[in-house]
């Protein structure tokens, strides 16, 4: 395999889902944190958390572009012998995966929205375990991954498990907007602001978990050490 | 700052070992790391904590601006403007330092003079930088500021003579894009000086929000500020893309456009 124009194109792609993804989330982050500042008028928080959900599109994003854009590339690299047909199914499942998850994002306020977001999160848990399933299973020879390039099966591997630590994001973060909203009906109460803190500190582990995990791919895919 | 010194020191002994293996592009586990590697997943990880962050400085600004939200609000988004600005500083300033060490892998030398400057201005720049930003509002805090300044002008200069100096001499011969990369950074620091020109005002203005109720002399100046500043961010965000795929696409350099080495191993394995 030569480095195909189309390689570098889809390296490329790559490396700038990495920055919509890890990169923007930091700006979804500290919103978020500052939003659980108690010394600052409601609405003021409420504006930090809604800039913190609306930033983390860009992330949501990219977290399910990863998925065809790594099918492409280990394509191009000759990792993976996947139909065009195949393909095409990938990238369909992603956009619709992305689909529900934007929807269930943006409606987070409704309650159908919140129902589109469950079963949105239903979808993240099964990709999560499906990949890691689907590693395990190349790495033993049965799988559509080559078995030689065990780097990429880690990668796809904790890819799956990075979809299970954002499922663990979502789940920890979810008593957020409950506890805002009986900040605006109840006013700031040490109750409410201890349930703002517990959920934002909850949420902390997964998302650094995230973040490692993330930056731990990267590494894998650079060195190709293991 | 030692450690600093010693993780840079540490990259640089990989380097030396693993040389040959920046090269080649592996698609199969080579079960070895080397300084380029190391290097390389620092250079992107700069990459990703400029541009992204940038994403939501941007967007803050526009909350800052607007004159539909409360003073309390804006100043809040100010702040935030501020405080995840600190990632993209702290990934300028280490740049130049990662790729430098970067360009010696890819078959670049360096004269032990430029190496000394190359390996320093990292670790003094973020020096620059960080106590620049925990110590603002202070004399000291005041001073970095302003050295952080003509520090950008002499790397804005630096940059662009020891470049055309390395084209002309020929030296750039084995990766000429690490040219266009470099030209490209001087731009951007040029690009990010004129930009926080532009948008003095904006700031200026954001602060008399802390003890002046919001006006239209105010809410115009920030915006008119910002509509100015963002030509220069959108300018900067497509540079970075720009030199983002002349790293990865590498044009001119030998080695760019041939098979790797480990995959027509890996191939020829297949083949047998």
């Amino acid at each position: 395999m030569e480095m195909t124009a189309s390689f570098l194109f889809w390296k490329y792609l790559h490396i700038i889902m990495f920055v919509g993804w890890v990169g923007c989330d930091m700006g979804v982050f500290l919103s978020a944190k500052k939003s659980t500042d108690s010394s600052l008028p409601f609405e003021t928080r409420m504006l930090l958390l809604h800039i913190a959900l609306r930033l983390e599109l860009i992330p949501r994003t990219m977290w399910k572009a990863a998925l065809p854009l790594g099918v492409m590339l280990s394509r191009e690299m000759g990792l993976l012998e996947i139909s065009d047909f195949w393909l095409a199914m990938v990238w369909l499942f992603s956009i619709v995966w992305w689909a529900i998850s934007m929807t269930g994002a943006i409606f987070y306020d409704k309650p159908w929205g919140q129902k589109v977001a469950h079963f949105a999160n239903i979808i993240i848990g099964i990709v999560g375990v499906g990949l890691i399933v689907i590693a395990i299973m190349s790495a033993m020879g049965n799988g559509p991954f080559d078995p030689q390039g065990t780097w990429l099966l880690w990668k796809v591997g904790l890819y799956g498990l990075i979809n299970l630590t954002c499922l663990g994001i979502v789940v920890a973060f979810d008593p957020m907007a409950p506890a805002f909203m009986r900040l605006a009906v109840e006013g700031s109460t040490p109750e409410i602001e201890g349930l703002v803190k517990r959920t934002f500190n909850i949420s902390i582990f997964p998302i650094w978990t995230t973040y490692f995990l993330v930056v731990v791919v990267a590494f894998i895919a650079t060195t190709k050490v293991i | 700052m030692q450690r600093a010194f010693l993780g840079f020191a540490a990259i640089a002994v990989l380097l030396c070992l693993g040389q040959a293996q920046a090269l080649t592009l592996s698609a199969e586990s080579d079960y070895v790391i080397t300084g380029y590697e190391v290097a390389l997943v620092f250079h992107v990880l700069l990459f990703v904590f400029w541009l992204g962050p940038d994403v939501g400085v941007y967007v803050w600004s526009t909350k800052a601006a607007s004159a539909t939200m409360t003073p309390s609000q804006r100043l809040t988004a100010g702040r935030m403007m501020h405080t995840i600005e600190f990632m993209p500083r702290v990934c300028v300033s280490l740049m130049l330092t990662v790729g430098g060490i970067l360009t010696e892998a890819v078959g670049l030398d360096h004269p032990t003079w430029q190496w000394i400057g190359i390996i320093l201005l990292g670790p003094v720049w973020l020096f620059i930088v960080v106590v620049a930003y925990f110590r603002e509002g202070t004399w000291f805090g005041g001073t970095m500021a302003k050295l952080d300044d003509v520090l950008r002008w002499i790397v804005i200069v630096g940059v662009i003579v020891s470049t055309t100096y390395s084209l002309v001499a020929g030296r750039l011969e084995p990766a000429p894009w690490v040219a266009g990369k470099l030209y490209l950074f001087a731009a951007i620091v040029f690009l990010g000086l004129m930009m926080r020109k532009q948008m003095e005002p904006f700031f200026s203005s954001l602060r008399r929000l802390e003890n002046e109720e919001p006006n239209d002399e105010i809410n115009n100046a920030m915006i008119a500020s910002l509509g100015r500043g963002r030509l220069f961010v959108f300018a900067i965000w497509a540079a970075l893309l720009i030199a983002a795929w002349l790293g990865i696409s590498q044009p001119g350099s030998p080695y760019s456009a041939q098979p790797s080495s480990a995959l027509v191993v890996g191939s020829t394995a297949q083949e047998g």
